[in-house]
């Protein structure tokens, strides 16, 4: 098992009124895995709507390679709403 | 040829003489900069010299509309100003919502050119029946919201769109800011120009329809992209730009305490959830806009209630986080004094940012400050400021100056001013995200978030982009600037603008409609040609490379703390970004484009 940080901002933060939780996953998990579970625990589009975004260790990842990246122990993902304009 | 969209001509007024006239203004200038910021842009460098004192008659204030202001599709209600700034001494480009600019294009003028200054307190009155040059000396000290509804009481009716000026402007406030309506001419100081020029106020009423090429195909655009732009900018309506507080905070990138670090400890009482919670009354929106991004709040009880405004993302960032501030109360009640004063939010957070720094570094004494005790962190003495700002009184002032001045009189207080060519940073860590810094660098008119390049997405979401990394930035922020250069053309909001297909690959048939040319496929590079156009416009003035570095903190500290920990863009690092950005614009090595060089040769040919 690896230990994850998941944080939320913006309206995720919002919406599940948390602004950060660990979770304990499959050591062999990755980050498209995660954000499926995600997206079934709050009924979120991650990945299928252009409202939600993930960034890993605070970098942005292109989607393709979310089912390729394997999340380690002590990996920090934020889940952010959509930006646009300052 | 146009059919709509555009009227052809632009109102004249010389204040000296107290006489207008109206010119036509040639299809071919808005062939070639599409409108608003480009032919204001345009219009600058043809009648302004590189001499011209801001404060002096020969500044002009130069304002033009674009082809889609005033139109029936969502937030036509953007208008630009050009003008020499009295803040940072060169080219200024500043836009505005309001329906002032939607009001002169119904009165039958894509433009008005303000020159001249006048031998007493003025206000100008356009409406149907002509230019009205009426007297303001009972106006001239009232603030500015109370100006703008003293002049629609005084004559041009009570729906007329007025513009006016607060007492900042008069007291010498560099950055003073020109109202329209609760909007405003923000940054640069285009207000103390208004005030040099002894005009208090410009009101337009509202008359006659704009031409319009396809009616029927604007109309059947128009739910389209209202709905379009409702459902995508949901958040905003929810929490206007203030809901990046949290997220910038997040990333380590918020701007705090005079951008010594990128995490703020006070956040959590700036937050969008707070606020909404605690502080706000309701949504607001511009002039025909389906979003509503403002955020209407007010403060129900304490010391301060009573006070009404709506701080956006930038004014929560200077005023909170620059100043260390994180007492919301007082930043909807110091945003309210700067729209009563006329000042712009954003500079004076950071001007007061820099002072406190500077007193807890020992660099102003009591002596200095007229008293007061300048602390990171103290709400009260970040409003007394403001006031004493801009009432023009004792060390107010000396602040209200701006950057620049500040420097010549406080040399040793230098290297704690966040500015770039005198005007002062956005609410951005720029060693959290490298491309900001390059925007902050490069943008026309100083450090700006907006006519820079707004990176942040593309650096965060697009997964294109590695944050703190130089590759592909010199490329990300021309094409960022090139599109944010048309869309300030247009005459339309940013927030709004995917939804009718402006983005960096326009698309769609609304110009087509609007005016029956279609301007889509070259809208790319009719930004490329007003970014040009401004830069030889800013080397003209004296600009250099050496202009376009951000200040020596950026390059030389760490940031201490947070996910952005340790994170530094030395002067090495920026100049590879820079030098790729000039190489792509075909600028030379000293950032100056071709058709300037050839401009200067034919100077010195005489």
């Amino acid at each position: 098992m690896i230990r994850v940080e998941v944080r939320f901002a913006g309206l995720p933060r919002t919406e599940t009124g948390v602004k950060a939780e660990t979770l304990e996953l499959e050591s062999d998990i990755t980050l498209g895995k995660l954000v499926d579970q995600l997206n079934q625990r709050y009924s979120w589009e991650i990945g299928r709507s252009a409202s939600y975004f993930v960034l890993l260790n605070q970098r942005g990842l292109r989607r393709e390679r979310w089912a390729h990246t394997r999340l380690e122990d002590g990996d920090s993902v934020l889940v952010i709403s959509a930006i646009a304009g300052g | 040829m146009f059919t709509g969209g555009y009227l052809g001509k632009l109102l004249r007024v010389d204040l000296t003489r107290e006489h207008h006239t109206i010119e036509p203004v040639p299809e071919a200038i808005f062939e070639q900069y599409l409108g608003g910021r480009g032919v204001a842009a345009h219009y600058y460098r043809e009648e302004l010299g590189p001499s011209v004192d801001p404060l002096s008659p020969a500044n002009k204030l130069i304002f033009f509309t674009g082809p889609l202001t005033g139109l029936s599709l969502p937030a036509t209600t953007k208008f630009q100003c050009a003008t020499r700034s009295p803040e940072t001494g060169i080219y200024l480009c500043t836009n505005s919502s309001g329906e002032l600019g939607p009001y002169l294009k119904r009165q039958g003028y894509d433009g008005l050119i303000i020159e001249g200054q006048a031998a007493r307190p003025l206000y100008l009155a356009i409406t149907g029946g002509g230019v009205e040059f009426r007297d303001a000396s009972d106006l001239v000290m009232l603030d500015a919201p109370a100006a703008i509804e003293a002049v629609r009481a005084d004559g041009p009716g009570p729906d007329a769109a007025v513009m006016a000026i607060g007492p900042a402007a008069y007291n010498d406030v560099r950055y003073a800011c020109i109202m329209v309506g609760d909007r405003s001419f923000g940054r640069g100081g285009a207000g103390r120009v208004m005030a040099a020029k002894g005009l208090k106020a410009v009101a337009v009423n509202s008359r006659g329809e704009i031409p319009v090429a396809d009616r029927a195909r604007l109309k059947a655009i128009l739910p389209v992209a209202a709905k379009n732009a409702r459902e995508t900018k949901r958040t905003h309506n929810l929490f206007g730009t203030n809901q990046y507080t949290e997220i910038m905070n997040e990333l380590g990138c918020y701007s705090v305490r005079n951008f010594t670090t990128g995490v703020f400890e006070g956040a959590a009482s700036l937050s969008k959830d707070y606020v909404t919670r605690h502080y706000k009354d309701r949504s607001a929106a511009c002039f025909r806009c389906p979003v509503g991004c403002a955020q209407v709040c007010s403060v129900r009880d304490g010391p301060l209630a009573g006070a009404v405004s709506d701080p956006e993302y930038e004014t929560v960032g200077t005023l909170g986080g620059v100043c260390g501030v994180s007492d919301f109360a007082a930043i909807i009640a110091g945003n309210q004094l700067c729209d009563e004063y006329g000042i712009d939010t954003m500079t004076v957070g950071c001007v007061i940012g820099y002072a406190m720094e500077c007193y807890e570094r020992g660099l102003f004494t009591r002596e200095d400050t007229g008293g007061l005790e300048l602390r990171f962190g103290d709400a009260a003495v970040m409003l007394e400021l403001i006031r004493r700002i801009g009432q023009g009184e004792g060390f107010g002032k000396v602040l209200g100056k701006g950057f620049r001045e500040l420097a010549r009189a406080y040399p040793a207080t230098a290297p704690y001013m966040m500015h770039v060519k005198g005007m002062a940073f956005a609410a951005y860590e720029p060693r959290g995200f490298y491309g900001m810094a390059l925007a902050y660098g490069t943008s026309s008119r100083g450090a700006c978030h907006n006519v820079g390049g707004w990176t942040i997405r593309d650096e965060l979401l697009t997964g294109e982009y590695d944050r703190f990394a130089l590759e592909g930035k010199g490329e990300l922020v021309k094409r960022l600037q090139d599109t944010r250069a048309y869309i300030d053309s247009l005459g339309i909001c940013t927030v709004v603008r995917s939804s009718m297909g402006f983005t960096d690959s326009p698309k769609g048939d609304v110009l087509l409609a609007a005016t029956g040319v279609d301007f889509t496929p070259r809208l790319m590079t009719i930004g490329q040609d007003i970014i040009d156009l401004e830069r030889t416009i800013l080397v003209r003035e004296g600009i250099t490379r050496e202009d376009d570095y951000l200040p020596d903190r950026i390059y030389t500290e760490p940031l201490p703390e947070g996910p952005a920990r340790g994170r530094i863009l030395t002067r090495e690092m920026y100049d590879i970004m820079l030098d790729e950005y000039y190489r792509l614009r075909k600028w030379d090595r000293r950032g100056v484009p071709a058709a300037r060089t050839r401009e200067a040769a034919r100077e010195a040919a005489g």
